[in-house]
């Protein structure tokens, strides 16, 4: 007696035993940078250039300057810097952005000045400050806010403006007040442009703090890498750079992780109509 | 506004309503000299072609729009603005509803506004979902619905503030024949069990004769009313019977005669 055999029940059993999921992704996400480093270890293992040292000496250096004291009299202030640089940005940005977004006229008569100061690089700004507010702190602060000020101004006004006119007539009709459709609706609403805002501010605002310390300063992370070059010191300098993109892509990552979480909603309503823009 | 008021006094009252649309060719006039009274408890059907100015009607009645002439009075005051005594109940569900909030926080925004306590604020909210067949959905996200439970729970939010006219603009216009069915029973069971006053605009003839009392027939834009009908079917009705009797073949008749003789009908 024999039961007839079922032909897609088998290939299953063929199939190669997967990883577990959550660990395809990191994977396939470390994969690139392993070659990469891998590479740059093998070409320049031999190398008597002494602007481009090995990379075995570079992660020396690497090892000696950022896991000491550098860490305190460097990092730590130009993390200070950039965090109430972009604090400043995201706050003023925001409130502004609420009011500009929500006023035709406002806007109208803003425009202008807007698309200028857009327009104009941040780092010009470094000898006007300087001139203005010193050689301090004050100066490398403001740099920053300056700069990541007008991607989180103009995303919030464009998320404002593009709130749902449904949305409002519902608050109307449910009589919440002006402050109250600010916080209930607007706000939320625009938030998922704000966060595009604060993505393209975090780069900037690292951008712009290692120039403005560069410039004129005693500290900071960009104040190491040029006082690195200029005492001939180039594997450290490498390291300082090596220290830099590590720290943006982990501040990069720490944003995503934390908009995943805030912006759920968002991602939610995403999936479920059909993943619009 | 008194609560004794003269004695034959309509709750809602649409008085000489006009609404022109300014425009710098050619001004359109979307109402023109409308006038309609509701008594409280009734349950009133609009109906007209499309494109005929229905939904400026309701955002006019709800004080959405300001009226260009003419006044909307609920129960004796004049309608300058939203209102807390006047809900509505919005076509796009998916868009009314904030997807950042849960479905309880969404029924609950008109407490919000009226500063109603917070554990109170979602007791009454669980309260407004069981009565559309929710109760278990209070913790999920809108888009986590459905189509026709998201507008089970825009008409949660609706009657949350225990209002005393529901308006509703084609509010099951996008849903599928057998959902709409169901949100049918449901809006006449929440009608008869809260006693409130509903205002239901519609372009759907059938929809109007099974859910209402009465059906004003608009005329094509600008809108004014074409005819008043008293729908004499018992007030028990189901999607079956009802819509086999012959009553009701009558009415739907003579309401798409109605609107067929206005040019434009929809089916």
């Amino acid at each position: 007696m024999t039961r007839p055999v079922r032909v897609t029940r088998p290939a299953r059993l063929v199939r190669m035993p997967r990883p577990p999921r959550w660990a395809v992704r990191p994977l396939a996400a470390l994969g690139l940078p392993a070659l990469l480093v891998t590479v740059w270890w093998l070409a320049s293992a031999g190398s008597t250039n002494p602007f481009y040292p090995p990379l075995r000496t570079v992660l020396d250096a690497f090892g000696r300057v950022w896991l000491s004291e550098r860490f305190v009299l460097d990092v730590v202030p130009s993390l200070r810097r950039f965090a109430l640089g972009l604090l400043l940005a995201v706050v003023l940005g925001v409130a502004a952005g609420l009011l500009i977004g929500s006023s035709r006229v406002l806007r109208t008569l803003l425009e202008p000045a807007l698309a200028f100061f857009r327009a104009l690089p941040s780092p010009v700004l470094v000898p006007v400050l300087l001139v203005v507010v010193g050689v301090g702190d004050a100066m490398k602060v403001a740099v920053i806010a300056f700069g990541c000020l007008w991607p989180v101004l103009l995303n919030t006004v464009d998320g404002v403006r593009g709130t749902d006119e449904v949305q409002l007539d519902t608050a109307r009709v449910a009589g919440l007040s002006r402050l109250a459709t600010f916080r209930h609706l607007v706000l939320p609403a625009a938030s998922p442009q704000i966060a595009a805002g604060l993505r393209q501010a975090l780069g900037i605002g690292l951008i712009l703090m290692v120039i403005s310390e560069m410039v004129v300063s005693t500290d900071g992370l960009g104040h190491a890498v040029v006082r690195f070059q200029r005492s001939f010191a180039l594997p450290e300098m490498w390291s300082g750079m090596i220290f830099l993109g590590i720290l943006g892509f982990l501040l990069a990552k720490a944003l995503e992780v934390v908009e995943r979480r805030v912006l759920a909603w968002h991602h939610g309503l995403r999936r479920a109509t059909g993943a619009r823009p | 506004m008194t609560a004794a008021g003269p004695a034959h006094e309509p709750l809602l009252r649409v008085d000489g309503l006009r609404k022109v649309y300014p425009s710098a060719q050619r001004p359109v006039v979307a109402i023109d000299g409308l006038s309609f009274d509701v008594a409280a408890g009734e349950f009133v059907c609009v109906v007209g072609p499309s494109g005929g100015g229905k939904s400026t009607l309701l955002k006019v009645v709800s004080g959405l729009l300001p009226p260009t002439d003419g006044r909307v009075l609920l129960d004796g005051a004049s309608v300058t603005g939203p209102v807390p005594g006047l809900a509505v109940v919005f076509q796009e569900y998916g868009r009314s509803l904030y997807a950042w909030k849960t479905v309880r926080d969404n029924v609950a925004l008109p407490l919000l506004a009226r500063r109603v306590p917070r554990a109170e604020r979602h007791r009454r909210a669980q309260e407004a979902l069981a009565a559309v067949g929710l109760a278990d959905a209070g913790r999920a996200y809108p888009w986590q619905l459905s189509g026709g439970m998201q507008q089970r729970v825009a008409i949660a939010r609706a009657i949350v503030g225990e209002p005393r006219v529901l308006l509703m603009d084609e509010p099951f216009a996008a849903v599928d024949a057998q959902t709409r069915a169901d949100l049918e029973d449901l809006v006449r069971a929440i009608w008869r069990r809260l006693g409130i006053t509903v205002l239901f605009i519609t372009h759907d003839i059938d929809e109007s004769v099974y859910l209402g009392g009465r059906v004003l027939v608009l005329s094509r834009a600008p809108a004014t009313i074409r005819a008043d009908l008293t729908v004499d079917l018992p007030a028990e009705r189901d999607q079956l019977g009802t819509r086999a009797d012959a009553r009701f073949a009558a009415l739907r008749a003579e309401v798409f005669r109605l609107i067929a003789a206005e040019g434009t009908v929809r089916t």
